[in-house]
């Protein structure tokens, strides 16, 4: 196929690949400076930290990629409003163009395990995939759950007029193996089924350019294709080749991004595992 | 100008007159120097053991300086008295005057060599200096001047000297002494109240640290570094270690436990701090791991400072169980321990538990159900994205697929 004749589809709006942007920056450096301290009984966290200017200078960096953190969780929360105010409640909480998990996910799932298995085809995906869906909604609740125990911990003498001490000790508990579980889920599962998959590897550049090929549309998710030919949607959201440079950073900053991740777990593991 | 009294008899004068004058202009330039004051024996001796050639060479001067100055020769070597002698028959004996010496010296580890045949152990000589010139102990140039006794052992003790299968604590002693504050302090400020070598560990009868009555036997080191810290003492004397050690606990820590002897410094620096915290892990294993987990045990883990250590909470030398309420973590005192650092710090904020440990479920019923609830989440979320995963990589491989749609797709 030559280069003129490849349609481009919008898959994310602009508004979206900042937002997933500022969660790749906040991530990674709270990732960082969290883990510094959490393995600080191992020698790359004392040397992350003391990379890092130090424990507290790890805390104020901490603390400035939580901001980073509640921005783009508020900024997205806008962006639910807006969808129920032009959308309606229904299609913002249903439906194929809605992040939350409906049946039809529990049925391709067991679809899609039983195609790995080689005993069925591959379900016909729509706009978001289960895992996709599951991907969103671990990052919505792990910044709801890090975010109010982070806070506890930030203003602990505030949290303990409220309720007891001990408190503070669950906090901790939950932060931390929360953390734990994003960081792991993230470095692992999100990029393989997103990017380092032999079919993605090393990357899929879409969250930055924003844009798919026709065919990838078709292959990946024909219910939308199909959905959107019917309707005449296709027009609508056909856009130019994504910009040179935009690909080149995408290329750069995400693979970036992957390898610290990469390089992170790898230690995690790791430690876990022979300390 | 008592000593100036006995002048030095001159066998050559013949005139009294010339006599005269030069016994005046001897005691001018005699005056001027610090006069010679040995006796007349001396004087005589001196006729052969001022020069080189009739081993031993006595210096004049020194002998002079030293202690002895004023004694006769056969006060030390009696055998000496007749001519010809030699070294065996005129050896000095010191006991011959310091008997007290003598016996606990005989009874120390130096003095047991000695007597076992070990030629290198230290004598009288090896500390006190060469025997004719013995200044007294404070004489800022006496070998066992207060700041110079370090040194003086420090020819025995210190790295090499001597042989391999020694202790290193007693191999090494000086070089470990010379960075302690102990051996700065005394050595580099000349300040006379550091303790030195023989202020913890005796002097002419050194016992070995195994001995009973050593001052650096455990049972011993309280009052012995108790001497000088008095303080210090006293309150490790009130504290639960002070209860526990006098009750026949051999573990329970005395000063060197955590303050290792021969390095001994200020508590100051993150290694500092982390050794002594270290040695109260030694006992204190499960306290010393959830410590560690707690953010105050991760920052000072990584040589910050900033946050508590165990003595910030549990004091250093008056250490007392909660139960007690002059313990800074007793209830009647918790609260203003913690505002030490948390300022605001209210009777429900010290709830909060510093050694919290939630895999324990009888202690901590409520944390261990949280940590069992995100445990559970954590292993029930990786089992089965892992499990999908490797299913999705398998096919992904078996099948080609990555190849297959790498292919069509638009590389740029």
């Amino acid at each position: 196929m030559s280069a003129d004749s490849t349609r481009y589809y919008l898959r994310f709006r602009l508004y979206h690949r900042i937002l997933h942007i500022m969660v790749i920056v906040s991530f990674l450096g709270l990732a960082l400076t969290g883990m510094s301290l959490k393995f600080s009984d191992v020698e790359w966290g004392r040397l992350l930290s003391w990379l890092l200017g130090g424990p507290f200078s790890c805390r104020i960096l901490h603390r400035f990629f939580a901001v980073v953190t509640f921005l783009y969780f508020g900024l997205h929360l806008v962006w639910i409003v807006r969808s129920m105010l032009k959308n309606g409640f229904k299609r913002t909480f249903w439906g194929p163009e809605s992040m939350m998990p409906q049946p039809k996910d529990i049925l391709q799932l067991y679809q899609n395990v039983k195609h790995f298995l080689g005993l069925g085809p591959a379900p016909k995906f729509d706009r978001y995939t289960y895992w996709e869906k599951f991907d969103y909604l671990a990052v919505f609740w792990g910044v709801v759950i890090i975010g109010f125990t982070g806070l506890v911990l930030w203003f602990p003498l505030l949290f303990a007029k409220l309720l007891p001490g001990i408190w503070i000790n669950a906090a901790i508990i939950v932060h931390s193996d929360e953390a734990l579980l994003a960081v792991g889920f993230i470095f692992t599962i999100h990029f393989f089924n997103t990017h380092l998959r032999p079919e993605k590897f090393p990357m899929d550049k879409v969250i930055f350019t924003g844009r798919v090929t026709e065919e990838e549309l078709k292959n990946e998710r024909p219910e939308e294709y199909k959905r959107l030919a019917e309707t005449g949607g296709l027009e609508k959201i056909e856009t130019g080749e994504p910009r040179h440079w935009v690909y080149t950073v995408a290329k750069v900053g995400g693979f970036a991004a992957v390898i610290i991740g990469v390089i992170m777990i790898v230690l995690i593991i790791w430690s876990i595992v022979f300390r | 100008m008592e000593r100036m009294a006995s002048h030095p008899a001159c066998p050559d004068l013949v005139s009294r007159k010339r006599s005269a004058l030069l016994f005046l202009l001897t005691c001018l330039v005699f005056a001027s120097q610090g006069a010679f004051a040995l006796s007349k024996e001396a004087t005589a001796c001196m006729a052969c053991h001022s020069d080189a050639a009739i081993a031993p060479l006595v210096e004049v001067g020194k002998m002079d300086a030293s202690i002895h100055g004023s004694f006769d020769c056969s006060l030390c070597h009696p055998g000496a008295t007749s001519q010809p002698h030699d070294a065996a028959t005129v050896k000095a004996n010191c006991a011959s005057c310091h008997a007290d010496a003598e016996v606990a010296y005989a009874k120390g580890v130096h003095g047991k060599a000695t007597a076992g045949g070990d030629k290198a152990a230290a004598t009288c000589v090896s500390c006190h200096g060469e025997a004719h010139s013995i200044l007294p102990a404070k004489d800022p140039d006496s070998t066992i001047y207060h700041a110079n006794l370090p040194t003086t052992c420090g020819q025995c003790h210190s790295k090499g000297k001597l042989p391999k299968s020694t202790d290193q604590n007693v191999n090494n002693a000086f070089d470990l002494y010379t960075d302690s504050i102990h051996g700065k302090a005394t050595m580099k400020s000349g300040l006379l109240v550091s303790a030195n070598c023989s202020d913890c560990h005796g002097a002419h009868d050194i016992l070995p640290k195994d001995d009973p009555a050593s001052p650096v036997n455990r049972a011993n080191v309280p009052t012995t570094c108790g001497k000088c810290h008095v303080d210090v003492l006293r309150d490790w004397e009130s504290s639960s270690h002070a209860a526990a050690f006098k009750a026949g606990n051999g573990n329970s820590p005395v000063c060197t436990d955590c303050h290792v002897a021969h390095t001994v410094s200020h508590v100051d620096s993150p290694k500092d701090v982390n050794a002594l915290m270290s040695a109260c892990s030694n006992c204190h294993k499960t306290e010393f791991g959830t410590y560690r987990d707690s953010f105050h045990g991760e920052v000072t883990a990584i040589g910050d400072l900033r946050t508590a250590t165990c003595s910030s909470c549990h004091g250093a030398h008056l250490v007392l169980p909660a139960s007690d309420p002059r313990s800074p973590t007793s209830p009647e005192r918790i609260v203003s321990t913690c505002q030490k650092c948390h300022d605001g710090a209210t009777a429900s904020f010290t709830d909060y538990r510093p050694h919290a440990e939630p895999r324990d479920a009888s202690k901590f019923p409520q944390l261990h159900a949280v940590y069992l609830f995100m445990t559970t989440l954590l292993v029930a979320v990786f089992a089965f994205f892992g499990l999908h995963t490797l299913l999705w990589l398998l096919h992904s491989l078996r099948t080609g697929e990555g190849r297959k749609k790498k292919e069509g797709r638009d590389v740029r």
